[in-house]
């Protein structure tokens, strides 16, 4: 049994997904099994990225598998697609789009075989924001994209997801005894599945950085985005449909648990706004080389946010009024 | 250069020896003075674990930390080994205990890097038959004690405690001249009778004069410092070849470019060789191919290697460029081939045209430039002799091919110093075509940089220094330095950019290009061949080996040059001259670039936009803006890069 299964959902990326592999076969660690799901893309072009990079002969790299699945599944049911063709004692979800530092499976699995209480492990990340146009890809900037322990507990991840799922080496008994991913679920499914996770043990934080977050910049060709970016509404939505579950299946799920969701991610929207208002007055105030598209984006955002601003410090200050209110909405 | 027994014989009426420890009578093993501290690094993480990457920075910190303390008490007076383990202490929630145990150890690693400089060893141990004074005056943090024992193992065994004056000891320091009071005055000694031997111009020269001391200054081997927050374990080859050179060169003149040739380019080479060996380990059916000028001496190196009797297979050197695999490949002549023959800020005459596609390009005026959207539009109007020129050019490849083996069935490994892979990409997709799939290329590139993203798919390949899975700062990195390294890893003669029709490959000449090998590179490559060569055999006289040159030491020494360079460095490569056009046919581009003037809009975006886009495009960017630097005129334009691109930053080790 392969130590690390790795899954890895792709549809029509080759050149992402060209990285994706180059990142796995630059890992220290070897003991592991890559599953490239190709999700309804064309089968040809998926092999011949694979046979090129199985071509490799230097180090003594795990194994590349492919399964191809003819008809578009949905994100979780590609990655529980991967995950049923391997066993394996760890797994990660390594997105097409995503990559690793060649330190990440050897540090992770590490901190895993040390602490066999905890259901997974979560390392801080770097977001690199790139542009990719035709069969170029070239990074724009990269930003730190950090968690704490805190992010890491059940009340840290009810507002939101806290981390990025290329951050991430989960047990694989975790995901046997929480079940598998939620094939109903369009986006969100491995956020959902975390808070299922951190309730069954706890989230390790691994303090180095050894994972890359790529996002595309709008200024990529179209197909090129994120789920997280291009998505937004539907990610929205998918939340208050997920609330929703919680509040109604009181039999299956703590009570508390969408109010205390709708609360927390409240409160993050909150502070994500103050860390656009601080960024702005920084970039005013240390007189950076002007970039005046993004003080526009920042100021513009800002503004658009200012009525649920209003709305959340209402709901943090007054939180029985609050809880009414969401009542209400999510009645409605 | 007078012997020590001459120079005292000048000085008759000196009846007291005072010299300078550090370079003078002592050096090290390493290059650098922090340098000592990445090797406390390597024992303490070995030792105590990981927490302890990082030390030797943190130590370097805390020294500037405590010198900083000790200003705003006394800014005489120098500070001691103890103070800045306090301050490391502080730093980093030690304990007293733990901090006096690294001073012992940082003592300890003192004394064993200690080696004797001949000539100063040599002169205070006749000072002292002749019935002189010796004092050894030091501007130094540890003790008078530790003094005495370094020289007692550098061979000066009579040494004690009371023949050192040590700043750190005496609220003083020689640079300041307060030090040089302690001696006249506590010392008792009268300035007339006093020789003073050192290396430093103002600390043993300048300063003691103004007491009415006389000096010597041995300072002809003396370098200006690398930045000492460039201190990691990774950099501790490259000190100690650097040192080993210098220690070698102390009685004769240092060359920059020797020394550049046998500390990092070595590297280079010696990473390629033994990459060919880890990869001949993993896969020994595999067959091994240095590509282009950039292959040439790790080729080199390779055939001594066998020469020398090493059990090594044949390696094969693969004449190709872009240029030709480009034309080998071209089935249609439209604007997007143009565009890859004309660069976008070329001026080709047709003639100069011709010559690079292979055919005669009719027109009223052959030898009159045209702009690139010209050019193009001339190329693409020929298509039919562009494809009959590239036709032949294919045949004489592949014949080429053929001689080399790498149509052969089987799995072939190209090494190139590499950029996008594309060239390599390329090759890999020609030759699988040729042999229907029966012949395998993968590429290793020594560097590479984000933009090879998409040859992944069509070619298996890793690079050693950057690729796109690494961070944005390290490319802009390597992408300045990348001109640097193209002309200093190269070869006598120029690039392929044809074959005759029995397959042997014809080369360009570039008249600028031969200038710069016959007066600078040439030099760099004997150096880096039988550096590496000894490094991979494990006989340097070093001691580093094969064991050692592992990717990121080799990407340290990159930047040690590349990224930080000494201004001694830029100055002897400043006259290279580079070429960069696909037929290797302009006249290429001085590798330091000269300071534009600033117009009279100042610096603002775009125009520094534009210099950055050229520096990076044509010139080594790094040793350019290091070169500005000492210039009162285009300071400012430096500064203004390094602040807008932080990467370019020359402390290039992070905290």
């Amino acid at each position: 049994m392969t130590k690390v299964a790795i899954i890895m959902r792709t549809f029509e990326r080759p050149v992402l997904l060209a990285r994706a592999i180059a990142s796995v076969q630059q890992q220290t660690f070897s003991d592991w099994t890559l599953v490239v799901v190709n999700n309804g893309g064309d089968p040809a072009t998926v092999n011949k990225v694979v046979h090129a990079a199985t071509q490799r002969t230097l180090r003594h790299t795990g194994t590349v598998q492919v399964v191809h699945v003819q008809e578009r599944l949905g994100m979780e049911a590609a990655s529980n697609r991967g995950l049923a063709a391997i066993e394996s004692e760890f797994f990660a979800i390594h997105d097409d789009d995503d990559s690793w530092n060649p330190e990440f499976l050897s540090t992770m699995v590490a901190r895993l075989e040390a602490d066999l209480s905890a259901a997974g492990v979560v390392c801080n990340t770097t977001r690199v924001i790139e542009t990719l146009k035709g069969d170029r890809v070239w990074p724009v900037r990269e930003e730190p994209y950090l968690s704490n322990p805190g992010l890491l507990t059940y009340r840290g991840l009810l507002g939101g997801n806290t981390f990025a799922p290329i951050a991430a080496l989960f047990r694989r008994s975790t995901l046997e005894a929480v079940g598998s991913f939620d094939e109903s679920l369009p986006v969100l499914g491995d956020w959902e599945f975390n808070l299922r996770a951190v309730r069954h043990g706890v989230l390790l934080h691994e303090a180095r950085n050894l994972a890359r977050y790529h996002w595309r910049t709008p200024e990529s060709d179209p197909g090129f985005g994120n789920t997280v970016t291009e998505g937004i509404d539907l990610h929205n939505s998918v939340r208050l449909e997920l609330q929703n579950r919680w509040m109604l299946h009181p039999e299956k799920y703590p009570q508390s648990m969408a109010a205390l969701s709708i609360i927390a991610g409240n409160k993050r929207e909150l502070e994500q706004l103050r860390e656009r208002v601080a960024h702005l007055e920084h970039i005013l105030a240390t007189g950076a080389i002007p970039d005046v598209q993004s003080i526009a984006r920042e100021t513009a955002h800002i503004l658009e946010m200012r009525r649920p601003l209003r709305r959340i410090a209402r709901v943090i200050l007054h939180p029985r009024h609050g809880l009414n209110v969401i009542r209400r909405r999510l009645a409605r | 250069m007078l012997s020590a027994a001459a120079l005292l014989s000048r000085h008759p009426e000196a009846e007291v020896l005072c010299i300078d420890m550090f370079d003078t009578i002592s050096t090290r093993s390493v290059a650098q003075p922090t340098h000592v501290f990445a090797l406390m690094e390597r024992e303490l993480v070995s030792e105590l674990g990981d927490n302890w990457h990082g030390f030797a920075l943190r130590r370097v910190l805390a020294e500037d930390r405590a010198r900083h303390a000790q200003l705003e008490i006394d800014d005489r007076a120098d500070v001691t080994l103890q103070q800045i383990y306090s301050a490391y202490a502080v730093m980093c929630g030690l304990s007293h205990t733990e901090a006096h145990g690294l001073a012992d150890l940082e003592i300890g690693y003192q004394l064993q890097v200690a080696q004797p400089v001949p000539f100063g060893v040599e002169i205070a141990n006749l000072a002292r038959e002749r019935g002189m004074r010796v004092l050894i005056i030091s501007d130094n943090y540890m003790s008078s004690t530790v003094i005495a024992q370094l020289a007692n193992k550098v061979g000066l065994s009579w040494v004690t405690d009371d023949h050192v004056v040590v700043s750190c000891e005496h609220g003083g320091m020689k640079h300041n001249g307060w030090l040089w009071r302690t001696v006249l005055g506590k010392f008792g000694v009268d300035a007339t009778k006093v020789l003073h031997v050192g290396d430093d111009p103002h600390a043993d020269g300048v300063m003691p004069q103004s007491f009415g001391i006389k000096c010597e200054v041995r300072g002809h081997s003396r370098r200006s410092h690398r930045r000492p927050h460039n201190t990691c374990v990774d950099v501790l080859p490259h000190s100690v070849l650097e040192a080993e050179y210098r220690n070698r060169v102390m009685a004769d003149t240092w060359d920059d470019v020797e020394a550049v040739g046998s500390t990092t380019v070595a590297l280079v080479v010696a990473r390629q060789i033994v990459h060919a060996l880890e990869i001949l380990e993993a896969n020994p059916q595999a067959r091994i191919y240095f590509a282009a000028r950039d292959g040439w001496m790790a080729h080199q190196a390779w055939t001594r290697l066998r020469e020398l009797g090493e059990e090594l297979p044949d390696a094969t050197f693969l004449s190709f460029s872009r240029n030709v695999v480009w034309r080998s490949r071209l089935t249609e002549v439209g604007q997007v081939e143009a565009a890859k023959f004309v660069g976008e800020d070329e001026n080709l005459s047709p003639r100069q045209l011709g010559h690079r596609l292979n055919c005669e390009f009719s027109h009223a005026e052959p030898d009159v430039p045209l702009n690139s959207t010209v050019a193009r539009e001339l190329v693409v109007q020929h298509g039919l002799q562009v494809l009959d020129g590239a036709r032949q050019t294919r045949d004489g490849f592949v014949k080429y091919l053929a001689s080399t083996g790498i149509l052969n069935p089987g799995h072939h490994v190209v090494f190139d110093l590499g950029w996008k892979g594309s060239a390599v990409a390329d090759l890999a997709d020609f030759v699988s075509s040729l042999t229907n799939g029966a012949s395998t290329v993968e590429g290793i590139f020594t560097g590479l940089y984000w933009d090879a993203s998409a040859q992944r798919t069509r070619l298996a390949m890793s690079s050693d220094s950057v690729d796109d899975l690494r961070g944005l700062d390290s490319n802009v990195q390597l992408l300045g330095m990348l001109r640097f390294i193209e002309s200093l890893i190269t070869a006598p003669m120029g690039s392929v950019v044809g074959f005759s029709d029995e397959g042997e490959p014809r080369l360009a000449h570039s008249e600028v290009e031969t200038e710069s090998w016959d007066r600078v590179v040439s030099r760099v490559a004997g150096c880096a061949i039988s550096t590496a060569t000894e490094i991979v055999r494990g006989t340097h006289r070093s001691g580093v080996s094969r064991d050692h040159v592992a990717a990121p030491v080799v990407w340290a020494s990159l930047m040690q040059v590349g990224q930080s360079p000494r201004i001694e460095e830029v100055n002897a490569f400043a006259g290279i001259r580079h070429v960069t056009s696909i037929d290797h046919a302009d006249s290429g581009h001085a590798l330091v670039a000269d300071a534009p003037e600033i117009t009279a809009d100042g610096i603002h975006p775009q125009w520094l936009g534009d210099v950055f886009n050229q520096l990076q495009k044509f010139h080594w960017l790094q040793g350019s803006l290091q070169m500005w630097m000492h210039q009162p005129e285009a300071r400012e334009i430096a500064l203004a890069i390094q602040r807008t691109w932080p990467a370019l930053n020359p402390d290039w080790v992070s905290q």
